[in-house]
């Protein structure tokens, strides 16, 4: 068992690592303020090809993999959230999903584009009525000649404002639900039809934008359907495994930056006549940080290397993104609580980090659904 | 071709102190210095081929690639088990055996390497200097400051990754074995606090 990542995974992480630390914590801050990702910063991540990380070579990515695709979600974390959301969006959902479902030609069409971030993705799943019931669409998807004719409202879609596709799942027959009833799509920025609504006002990840998506009778080209006819429900949750591994790694790099300056902080706050990192009661806070981190980094990069083997993991997936989100909630709690007063003001990041890991026990799956997805898998199988 | 020299330093970030010691221990395997990124990047501007030069250990290859990854063409990886212990006169004596064998005309080296580049210029018969208006050959000391390094993208370091490192033993460069002895001597002298 070989636990050291590669040379050429160390040498990305560190690459991640400089960008962020140059280029991206100096802006984290005026981003969640000013409420969009300060100008030329996409362009540079662009530029770095963090929008490819994971897809392979011939189709123009890095060809690092799951666990490339999570060092950088890690190292990102660390300085700015939104950033990490956005890049998440487009390669770890719609463009995965181009990735993993698209047929030749359509590969040929977009990939290339995808994988250098020319074309951004965001994948269009949850509507008003079908959040964690994402089985029940309402958004319609009727065949017209050699066009399916697109009807309704998705909400929360990450990256819908700036993205070229969105890939977009609706009920070709309601009855079917996920069993036939829904279908995945490729659709075009600038077809006909489709609407993109205002960014909407939230608590955390304030820099990358969720908005609206509207179909209004928006015409759809028979060859954009993503995978096959009815099969868009295994799309949807085949997409969502990767995401959700992403996600977690993604806790692992704030969890960390809070444990580090909170090391850092402890060692020179005194109280008392002594170091705060002296007090017992600041001892256990870290120790039970470092714990869970610990734990955080073992599952992700285990399950990302199942990924990457081709072995399924989506109970692991589920897993990772149980654990690592709840313990990211507790561990800026905690730096907060070590930072005492100063912990709870803008000054530092951690408010920031607190209003930005809250919605990660609610997205890709909230954790009700994720805890289903691993009871099902024990009882499907008998045993763990 | 352009030659440019680089120096495997302690990584700053991974050091251990021991305070009863008195002493600052490296943990972890060196690294490519801010100033040898910049010599670099000042290469990759000049254009034509750049070859780097690492006289380290076999455990320097992590710097190898960066150089690659930062946009030199090759890099020659010269290895000797004691290398760290090496001094300025050692691996300047190294360098310019290189520097003859592979028909470099300009070799750009980080200005903090004053001994090195100096004992190169005296081995070379090349000029050393900060400036230059062309091509001639030269050493061009090169600081921190001079270009600005860019961070390499994850395509370059994947490229980087398949590109060969060339490995020479310091030992079979034909050498006197005495030349690669260090006439450097540390003295420790511990000063007792009044």
């Amino acid at each position: 068992m070989d636990w050291t990542f590669s040379e050429e995974h160390q040498m990305f992480r560190q690459m991640v690592r400089e960008f962020v630390d140059k280029e991206v914590k100096p802006v984290a801050g005026k981003n969640d303020r000013e409420g969009r990702l300060a100008p030329g910063l996409v362009d540079r991540a662009r530029e770095l090809g963090l929008f490819g990380v994971v897809y392979p070579e011939e189709v123009g990515g890095a060809g690092l993999g799951e666990l490339g695709y999570c060092l950088m979600m890690e190292e990102l974390s660390h300085g700015c959230n939104s950033l990490a959301g956005l890049i998440g969006a487009h390669e770890g959902l719609g463009g995965m999903g181009v990735h993993l479902f698209a047929n030749e030609e359509q590969r040929k069409r977009y990939m290339a584009d995808i994988a250098a971030g020319r074309t951004l993705c965001c994948y269009a799943l949850s509507e008003p009525n079908a959040g964690s019931d994402a089985q029940n669409l309402q958004t319609t998807a009727v065949k017209k000649g050699d066009r399916w004719i697109l009807n309704g409202q998705k909400v929360w879609i990450t990256g819908a404002d700036t993205a070229g596709i969105v890939v977009a799942f609706a009920a070709n027959d309601k009855t079917l639900r996920a069993h036939g009833g829904i279908t995945a799509f490729i659709v075009e920025k600038g077809i006909k039809g489709l609407r993109i609504g205002a960014i909407d006002d939230k608590m955390g990840l304030r820099a990358m934008h969720s908005p609206e998506v509207f179909f209004e009778d928006c015409e759809v080209p028979e060859r954009n359907v993503l995978g096959k006819v009815g099969e868009g429900f295994r799309v949807a949750m085949g997409i969502l495994d990767v995401g959700r591994v992403s996600l977690s790694a993604a806790c692992i790099g704030t969890a960390k930056e809070c444990l580090d300056r909170s090391i850092d902080y402890a060692q020179k706050r005194e109280t008392f006549g002594k170091a705060i990192v002296e007090h017992q009661a600041v001892q256990f806070m870290l120790a039970e940080m470092a714990t869970q981190i610990y734990a955080m980094e073992s599952l992700v990069y285990r399950t990302a290397w199942m990924m990457d083997q081709k072995q399924k993991a989506s109970r692991e997936a589920a897993i990772a993104k149980y654990y690592c989100t709840e313990a990211l909630g507790g561990i800026v709690d905690k730096a907060i609580q070590i930072h005492g007063g100063m912990g709870y003001m803008s000054e530092l990041p951690f408010e920031r980090f607190y209003r930005d890991a809250r919605v990660n026990r609610i997205f890709e799956g909230t954790n009700e659904i994720q805890r289903i997805i691993i009871a099902k898998d024990l009882q499907k199988k008998g045993r763990y | 071709m352009i030659l440019v020299y680089v120096e495997p330093i302690p990584d700053l970030n991974d050091l251990a102190i021991s305070k009863s010691q008195g002493r600052v221990f490296e943990r972890g395997k060196r690294v490519m210095g801010p100033a040898t990124e910049a010599a670099i990047a000042s290469a990759v501007r000049l254009g034509g081929e750049q070859l780097g030069l690492i006289v380290g250990t076999d455990d320097d290859t992590g710097i190898a690639r960066r150089g690659l990854a930062l946009g030199l063409n090759r890099v020659i990886l010269v290895a000797h088990a004691e290398a760290r212990e090496f001094d300025g006169l050692v691996r300047a004596r190294i360098a310019a055996r290189m520097i003859r064998e592979t028909g470099a005309r300009l070799v750009l080296i980080e200005s903090g390497l004053a001994e090195v580049a100096f004992r190169i210029s005296e081995a070379t018969g090349l000029r050393v200097g900060s400036l230059s208006s062309g091509l001639e050959p030269a050493i061009l000391r090169v600081g921190e400051s001079s270009t600005r390094p860019r961070i390499p993208s994850a395509i370059d370091i994947v490229h980087a990754a398949k590109k060969e490192i060339v490995r020479r033993s310091a030992d079979s460069l034909g050498l006197p074995a005495d030349d690669l002895i260090p006439r450097r001597v540390v003295r420790a002298t511990r000063l007792v606090q009044p």
